[in-house]
This record gives structure tokens, C-alpha cells and sequence, in this order.
């Protein structure tokens, strides 16, 4: 029945067959308050408030396909969380056109509201005071998720995140990474067919960081469900997105596939250098004037600690030269050299885009 | 109104609300024990005030000495029952930080949903006023049967509910204000004071200058507190009845009419910054 209607209402608001997310010279300006710091400042303030406008979107265009795992990267303030949160009707854009499933996010329709799920890493949407399982209750409840429909996603995913043993512990004396387990968990109740994920592993340890990038693959694969990911940790990136969004200043830097990303940037020094670091055992240490010589090869920095360390950054090209000529002066106890990193690329394109 | 459709056909949500936050809110003991604590020194305050009025006359203003207890008692469930909608001030807090979006996303008459979120915690204050009103129905009985006769307290009880309910509505014209101000504790703590004073549960209207009585009748307050309080302890004559009463519900519907008009803007409005 409620399939009916949802598809009569997909039909009516000319939802795009292709394409989940579309919008065109997206704009949206938040107003501030401005005022000096120091209690002069405040009683200024107090008497005559200033007011500053800060353009958070930049007429963006940009489509989401339906069933892809997206991420969004972009500098802090770049305006990520904006769009995200005008893709779920939190915000209301200042002008342009934003469409999702062919609905106006801003109306907040409820056939709308039932397609989107959405976590925010630094914000909750479990009630504190009580178990994270009543939550579900009550969201499975506003959601209208069949008792044992509910009941099966519940013990499926709790299972999945391992967090079966904490589903009736009040939610504030849980850690942070069982919380944004339980989150996640919370914003598949219903199983959105958009699922926005703002930042969801910021401060979670490794093996959670983890569990939650092969849940994403793994889900998205399973029930065709369109993710937005935004992160700033590009490893969540890399392993979990098809298409990526790069953002700064509020414009799209680039839109596509990642793959193609990192092959129209392979020529970018980002992708050509690499970074090669030399460590020294210190009771076999290269003296003084091996220190010296080893300085004078493509500007490595030559740090004393525990061992000695040599860094340097050069060209694919010139890293077999540099080996062999490291080589001939001392030898290293650990040779490493790191590859392209997407993580260096994106910064140095976010840079360049604010010069 | 699509919304609220869907909410009279679909209450499980609201419901279940009601019992959430009344899970979340018996967290918080030492509150309640507060309450009891406030409550009571509240009520020997007023006692001795009353008590140092009445022994000079008989009367004070339109309150006599036989109707002072009963007014103390009454005066405090009321006050309770309008003031210490505790979770005001937390959802204003999280209009400031952001966190609200978690109630626009989902799809939800929000009214409503604020509502039964309200009346959860609300349970237990209420619990908490039936105690203190059967306490003084067994020590007190004599002097306080005589000002609550049996016959008036499903009328009480039904003006008491529609105060309930305009007092929430004025909460919540506070709640959307807040989308534009944002000073979530000078709002809660300005409106619980009116409250108290503003509705003559502390200190009655009567007592008061008779300029400050002619613009407090032209504001809703008096129809929440004083006017269920008169007519529970005392004669209200018949055409002044139904027009209090009438003006009680033509508040509760001007009030209703400016929220849905305030909620759009207010929402439009929400715009907390960053993650």
C-alpha cells in the first residue's frame, strides 16, 4: 500500500530515473553575527549588532546517480554539510533548484522524509537518557517499519557492528564508537533509499573505522541504497565511494567517478612525487660527513632521534637513482616509500583552487 | 496539515514518545526531589504570608481567610502543571547548536510530536500534585472540602486542561521565537516567571494594583491560572463564566493560528552552522 502511493508520488513529482540528487546553480548564503571579541566588543555588540554574509554554496550543479556510494571531500567550511543538509530538507536554499527523488527537499514531505536517512558524526539522534533500543523503537514506530521487520533489521545490524551487548545500555554511558554504531543502525531503521552520511567515523578508532567502511560497501551492494559519504579521512574515501565530489568555496571542483579522478590528475605532482624516507641504526649511523653527503641529494632532511632519519621527496622517476646512490654512501635499516596518495592531491587542488 | 492527518491516523509515534521521555525523565531523581523541596517551601512562604494577612481581617481582596489554604494548594498544582515544561529550554538549546535537525527529518506532525514529548516528563510532576493535593485532603479535610465540593472538579478539571493546553501552545510560540533569538535560558526562565506571577497562582490577581490588573487582562495569563483558581474556590457568576471561558478558547485558537504561521518561517530560519 505504501509502495502504491509511494510510486503514484514518484510519478507526480517527476522523480529522474537515473539520478537521485540533481540540482542546478545551487545558493546558499547563512548570515552572521560579527562582533570584536573582549567586553568591549560585547556591549558593542549588545547595543548595535553587525551582521556579515558568508556564501556557503556557490550556484553548484551537480547529480548524484541512484545507487552509488559518493563522497564528498572538500576543506573544513567548504560547504558539504550545507548541501547535505539541504538534500534532507534541513536547510532551505537561498536560490537554485535542488531536487531529491524528484521532491523539493525543503516542503519536508513525509514520502520524502521516508526516504532519507541521515548521521551526522557530531551530532546525536538517539535520546541519551534511554537505551538505544527504544529509540529504534520509536523510530521503527514514526517510520512505520513492521514489529518483525523491525525486529530482524535490528538484530542483523547490531550483529554486523557488534553491538548486540550494548542495544539496552542507556546511550550516554556508551563510547563514542558504540554510539556511532548504534547512530548508523538508527538512520537504517526504515531503510532510507538515500542515506547521508556527514563524517561518520570522525574520532573512531581503527578497527571500528573499519567495520563501518565494509558495512557501507557491503550495504550499499545489497539494497542498491544511494550514499553520500563526506569525510575527511580519505582512506573512508577510497575504499568505499565509486564517485567522488570535491568541494571548495562552495563550488564543485570536480564530479565523477573516482577512478577517472586520479587518472585526469596522474600527471598532478601529487601523483608523480614520492615520498622516500631512509632509517639509520644508530650504532651503525652514517658519521658526519655521510650525513652531509646524504643532505646534499635532492634536499633530504637529515633528522637525529632514536635513528637517523632521511626524507625525501622526488620524482617516480628519480627513485631508483636516489636508492642506489643512498646506498653507496651508508646502508639503512628501513627503506619506505609512499605512493599517490588521493589525500595529498585533493589538498594541493583545494589550495591552488583558493589561490 | 498533511502532517497532522497523518499523525491522528499513524499516534503509535506519539505515544510512544510520551513513554520515552517519560523513561528519560525518571533518570533524573534528584530533580523530583527538588520539586518536592521547592514545592513545600513554596506552600509555607505562602502560609506565612497569608497567615500574617489574615490576622488582621477577614478578607483581602477577593479572597477570603477560609478560602486561603485552598488557594495555596490549588495555586501550586496549577503552577506546577503550567511552569517546568523542563525540556523547553533543551530544545532551544538545540535549535542553537544544530542538534534540532534531528526532529525535522523525520516525518512527523511537530507539534505534536513536542507535545507528547512534553507530557512525559509531565507525568511525574503531575503525580507529584495529586500527592501533595491528597496530603492536604487528609490533614485539611474539613476546610478543604467546603472549597472544592465534589460537583465542581469535572469542570475544574476540563479548564484546567484547556490552561494545560494554551500554556503549551504559548511554550511553543517561545520554542519558534527561539529560531530567530536563540537565548534558550532567558526565554524558559522569563516565561516561567510570567507564569508564576503573571496567572495569580502565587499571589492573587485581587492583590495587585489595579493598573497592573487592567493590562494583565488583556494577555491570556489570568484565563490560565486565576480564572480556573476562582472558580474552584468561590462563586463565579454565570455570564462571567462563559465569558472567561470563551475567551480561554478564543486564545487557545489565536495562539494555535500564530504557531502555524510562526512554525514555517521558523523552520526556513534553521540554520546552524557546520557539522
Amino acid at each position: 500500500m505504501l509502495q502504491m502511493e509511494t510510486s503514484k508520488t514518484a510519478k507526480k513529482t517527476g522523480e529522474n530515473l537515473e539520478f537521485a540528487i540533481i540540482c542546478q546553480n545551487l545558493t546558499r548564503i547563512y548570515t552572521r553575527r560579527i562582533r570584536e571579541s573582549g567586553l568591549k566588543g560585547a556591549l558593542k555588540s549588545f547595543l548595535h549588532a553587525k551582521f556579515t554574509s558568508k556564501t556557503a554554496i556557490q550556484n553548484l550543479n551537480l547529480s548524484i546517480k541512484k545507487g552509488s556510494v559518493t563522497g564528498l571531500v572538500g576543506s573544513n567550511g567548504a560547504g558539504k554539510t550545507t548541501f547535505l543538509k539541504m538534500c534532507a530538507g534541513l536547510l532551505h536554499p537561498s536560490s537554485g533548484d535542488l531536487k531529491v527523488f524528484g521532491f523539493v527537499p525543503s516542503q519536508r514531505e513525509i514520502f520524502f522524509q521516508r526516504k532519507i536517512g541521515m548521521v551526522m558524526g557530531q551530532k546525536s539522534q538517539l535520546w541519551v537518557d534511554i537505551s538505544a533500543f527504544e529509540t529504534f523503537e520509536l523510530l521503527a514506530s514514526i517510520y512505520q517499519v513492521p514489529e518483525s521487520v523491525f525486529r530482524t533489521r535490528v538484530s542483523e545490524y547490531s550483529k554486523i557492528f557488534q553491538v548486540e551487548a550494548y542495544l539496552h545500555t542507556q546511550v550516554r554511558r556508551l563510547s563514542l564508537g558504540e554510539r556511532m554504531k548504534l547512530e548508523i543502525i538508527a538512520a537504517l531503521i526504515h531503510q532510507p533509499e538515500l542515506l547521508i552520511l556527514d563524517e561518520p567515523t570522525i574520532g573512531l578508532d581503527v578497527v571500528a573505522r573499519r567495520a563501518i567502511r565494509e558495512f557501507i560497501r557491503t550495504y550499499n551492494k545489497e539494497t542498491g541504497t544511494t550514499i553520500i559519504l563526506s569525510s575527511h579521512d580519505m582512506n573512508d574515501i577510497e575504499e568505499v565511494c565509486d564517485d567522488l565530489i570535491l568541494v571548495a568555496e562552495g563550488k564543485a571542483l570536480y564530479q565523477g567517478a573516482l577512478s577517472r579522478f586520479s587518472k585526469i590528475h596522474e600527471h598532478h605532482k601529487s601523483f608523480i612525487e614520492r615520498e622516500i624516507e631512509f632509517r639509520f641504526d644508530l650504532n651503525k649511523a652514517p658519521n658526519s660527513i655521510q650525513c652531509e653527503e646524504i643532505a646534499k641529494l635532492q634536499n633530504a632532511i637529515v633528522t637525529e632521534t632514536n635513528t637517523i632519519l632521511a626524507k625525501f621527496r622526488v620524482s617516480k622517476m628519480q627513485v631508483a637513482d636516489l636508492i642506489s646512490a643512498v646506498l653507496k654512501i651508508a646502508t639503512p635499516i628501513d627503506i619506505r616509500i609512499e605512493g599517490q596518495k588521493l589525500e595529498s592531491l585533493i589538498h594541493d587542488l583545494i589550495v591552488e583552487a583558493a589561490i | 496539515m498533511a502532517n497532522l492527518i497523518h499523525a491522528i491516523q499513524n499516534p503509535s509515534p506519539y505515544f510512544k514518545a510520551i513513554r520515552n521521555s517519560f523513561i528519560a525523565d525518571i533518570e533524573y531523581r534528584s530533580s523530583y526531589y527538588l520539586l518536592i523541596f521547592a514545592s513545600f517551601v513554596t506552600v509555607f512562604m505562602e502560609l506565612a504570608v497569608f497567615d500574617h494577612i489574615f490576622s488582621k481581617q477577614e478578607s483581602a481582596g477577593d479572597l477570603h481567610h477560609s478560602q486561603a489554604l485552598s488557594f495555596i494548594v490549588l495555586g501550586l498544582l496549577l503552577r506546577n502543571g503550567v511552569t517546568l515544561w523542563s525540556n523547553i529550554s533543551d530544545w532551544i538549546e538545540q535549535i542553537r547548536d544544530g542538534s534540532f535537525r534531528k526532529f525535522l527529518l523525520q516525518p512527523l506532525h511537530m507539534p505534536s510530536y513536542f507535545f507528547a514529548n512534553a507530557i512525559g516528563p509531565k507525568i511525574t510532576t503531575w503525580t507529584l500534585s495529586l500527592v501533595t493535593f491528597a496530603i492536604c485532603k487528609i490533614f485539611f479535610s474539613s476546610q478543604f472540602s467546603m472549597m472544592l465540593p465534589l460537583h465542581k472538579i469535572p469542570m475544574f478539571l476540563m479548564l484546567v486542561t484547556f490552561a494545560y493546553f494554551l500554556t503549551w501552545q504559548l511554550y511553543l510560540t517561545v520554542i519558534y521565537v527561539a529560531f530567530w533569538v536563540e537565548e534558550a535560558s532567558a526565554l524558559s526562565t522569563a516565561f516561567n516567571l510570567g507564569m508564576g506571577i503573571f496567572t495569580g497562582t502565587l499571589i492573587p490577581l485581587s492583590w495587585f494594583p489595579p493598573w497592573f490588573r487592567e493590562i494583565i487582562s488583556y494577555t491570556p495569563f489570568p484565563l490560565i491560572g486565576s480564572f480556573p483558581l476562582q472558580f474552584a474556590i468561590s462563586e463565579i457568576p454565570t455570564q462571567l463564566f462563559y465569558t472567561q471561558f470563551l475567551s480561554l478558547l478564543s486564545w487557545i485558537l489565536l495562539v494555535l493560528f500564530i504557531n502555524a504561521f510562526l512554525k514555517q518561517s521558523a523552520f526556513k530560519r534553521f540554520e546552524a552552522f557546520g557539522g
